[in-house]
C-alpha cells in the first residue's frame, strides 16, 4: 500500500534566480507614494467631479452662446425699427392672420380701464389730450425735420369713432390689433393714410434715442401727433410673443396686462410713446414681440415686430 | 525599500521566508516552471506596489497565496490559447522522487480539488482558514476536500490519504 506523504511536496523550492529577481523588484520598480493608494478613492472623485463641472460649465456658456447669436443685436433705435418693419412686411402678413381671432379675443379682454391710465403715462406731460378730428394725419406741423433718413409712418389709419372727452374703452370691436392691414405698409382699405410727402417733415425717432434710459425693457417705438390721441391721450400696447418653437401668444397669456405702452414724451405736437415691459416679466432671449399701439377708442396707431 | 515593513519583516525576508510557499502554488496551479516564474515575480511585485497594511504573519502568508492564485488565474485566462512547449512534451516539473508520485496525482486532480488538497495537507491550513483564503463557503470546502481525497485516492490509488 502506498502512503500519501504531501510533506514531500515543501521540498519544492524556487530557483535562487527567482528570488534574486523578486529581492531586486524594489530596484526596478518603484513604489508609487503612499498618498496616492490612500486617498486614491477621494482623490478620484475629486477629479470626477472638477471634470463634470467644468463639462457642464462649457456646455452652459456654449449654449448661452448659441442663444446670443439667434438674437439680433441693433446698434440704434432706428436700425432695430428698421429690422422691425421688415419682419413685419414677411412676418405679420403670414403667420398673424392666423393668429388675430385670439389676439383680437385677448385684447377685449385687457380693456384699459381709467384708474391705471394715469400711471401709464408715467408721469409724462401730455400737451394735447384733444381728440382727433380729421382721418387723415396733419403733417404741417412737423417741428424736426428728417435729415434723409427713413421716416416711419405710424399714424393711425383712421379714425371714424365717435370719441368723447372721457376715456372710454372701445364701445365698439377693436379693429384686429394683428391685421397687417393696418400696418403704414398695407393700409387697411377706406384708410386714407399714406406715407407720402406728409412724413417727410416727420422728426426722426433716431434723432430722439438719446432721450431713452438704460432701462433695458423701455425703448422708444414709436410717435403720433398728439393730436390724434383720444380721450385723455393715453396709448395702450398690446403684446404677443412667439418663442423660437411656439406659437403667438396672447399678453394675457403671459404678461397679465396691457399696460405696457407709455408715453415717453410730447414734442412739438408728435407724442413719442414706448413700450415698458414690467422688470418681473421674464424676458425671453430670441423671442419675437409683437407691439400693438392702440388708442383708447381701441384704434390701431402702430404695430412693431421687435427681438427683445 | 528598508522603509516598508510586512507584519514586522522587510521586503527581503518576506521573500526569503515565502517563496517556497508562492511557488508551490504557482506549480500546482500552472503545472510548469517557466510559466510559475511569471506568476512568482508578479506576486512579490504586488506585495511590493500595493504594500498591505498586514500585522499578522498569518494573514501576510494567506494573502500571499491568495495573490499568486489570482496571479495564476490571470495567467491562465491570458494564455489559454497556448500551449506550454513544456506542456507538450511532458516534462513540466520535476519533482524529488519521493514527491514525484504525489505531485502527480495532485497535478491529475480538477483545479479546485487540487487547491484546497494542497493547502491543507501541505500548507497545513484549517477549512475556515482555506474557505477564507479561497473566497469560498466553508462548506463547500469541506465537500471538495472529501471529493478531492477520494479522487485523490482513485489516481494515486494509496489508501494514507
Amino acid at each position: 500500500m502506498k502512503k500519501v506523504n504531501f510533506d514531500s511536496l515543501k521540498s519544492l523550492e524556487a530557483p535562487k534566480s527567482w528570488i534574486e529577481n523578486a529581492i531586486n523588484i524594489p530596484q526596478t520598480k518603484k513604489a508609487p507614494p503612499v498618498f496616492f493608494f490612500k486617498y486614491s478613492r477621494a482623490v478620484a472623485f475629486a477629479a470626477t467631479f472638477v471634470l463634470v463641472c467644468a463639462i457642464s460649465i462649457t456646455l452652459f456658456l456654449h449654449q448661452n452662446n448659441d442663444i446670443l447669436k439667434i438674437e439680433p443685436t441693433y446698434s440704434s433705435t432706428q436700425e432695430a425699427l428698421n429690422s422691425t418693419q421688415a419682419t413685419q412686411e414677411s412676418d405679420v402678413e403670414n403667420t398673424e392672420q392666423e393668429k388675430a381671432k385670439t389676439a383680437t379675443d385677448s385684447k377685449q379682454d385687457s380693456k384699459p380701464d381709467s384708474n391705471n391710465q394715469q400711471n401709464l403715462n408715467g408721469g409724462a406731460p401730455l400737451e394735447d389730450e384733444t381728440l382727433p378730428s380729421t382721418n387723415k394725419p396733419e403733417t404741417d406741423k412737423p417741428v424736426t425735420p428728417t435729415d434723409g433718413g427713413t421716416p416711419e409712418p405710424t399714424l393711425p389709419s383712421n379714425n371714424n369713432t365717435d370719441n368723447t372727452s372721457s376715456p372710454q374703452p372701445p364701445a365698439t370691436e377693436p379693429t384686429n390689433p394683428l391685421q397687417p392691414t393696418q400696418t403704414p405698409n398695407n393700409p387697411a382699405p377706406g384708410s386714407p393714410q399714406e406715407p407720402t410727402e406728409e412724413t417727410i417733415g416727420k422728426p426722426d425717432i433716431a434723432a430722439i434715442a438719446h432721450y431713452q434710459s438704460v432701462h433695458d425693457y423701455c425703448e422708444i417705438i414709436g410717435y403720433i401727433e398728439t393730436k390724434h390721441l383720444t380721450g385723455s391721450g393715453n396709448v395702450y400696447c398690446q403684446l404677443s410673443k412667439r418663442g423660437l418653437s411656439e406659437p403667438w401668444l396672447g399678453s394675457s397669456d403671459y404678461c397679465g396686462a396691457d399696460h405696457l405702452c407709455t408715453i415717453w414724451m410730447v414734442k412739438d405736437g408728435y407724442t413719442y410713446f414706448a413700450y415698458d415691459i414690467p422688470q418681473s416679466y421674464e424676458i425671453e432671449h430670441g423671442a419675437q414681440y409683437l407691439f400693438i399701439i392702440y388708442n383708447e377708442s381701441g384704434q390701431i396707431l402702430d404695430t412693431r415686430l421687435k427681438y427683445l | 525599500m528598508a522603509d516598508i515593513e510586512f507584519a514586522g519583516l522587510s521586503y527581503e525576508q518576506v521573500v526569503n521566508k515565502y517563496n517556497q510557499t508562492v511557488v508551490s502554488v504557482c506549480i500546482m496551479r500552472l503545472k510548469n516552471w517557466a510559466d510559475a516564474e511569471d506568476c512568482f515575480q508578479n506576486t512579490f511585485i504586488r506585495l511590493y506596489q500595493k504594500t498591505p497594511k498586514i500585522n499578522d504573519e498569518s494573514h501576510l502568508k494567506a494573502w500571499l497565496i491568495r495573490v499568486a492564485i489570482n496571479e495564476c488565474n490571470n495567467y491562465i485566462r491570458k494564455n489559454k490559447k497556448t500551449l506550454s512547449f513544456e506542456e507538450q512534451t511532458n516534462c513540466a516539473v520535476e519533482f524529488p522522487l519521493d514527491s514525484l508520485d504525489v505531485s502527480w496525482a495532485l497535478m491529475q486532480l480538477e483545479t479546485k480539488y487540487r487547491d484546497i488538497l494542497f493547502l491543507y495537507y501541505v500548507e497545513r491550513y484549517k477549512v475556515d482558514e482555506i474557505a477564507e483564503i479561497l473566497q469560498k463557503n466553508p462548506n463547500t470546502i469541506k465537500t471538495n476536500l472529501k471529493r478531492g481525497r477520494e479522487k485523490l485516492k482513485q489516481i494515486y490509488g494509496g489508501d494514507g490519504i
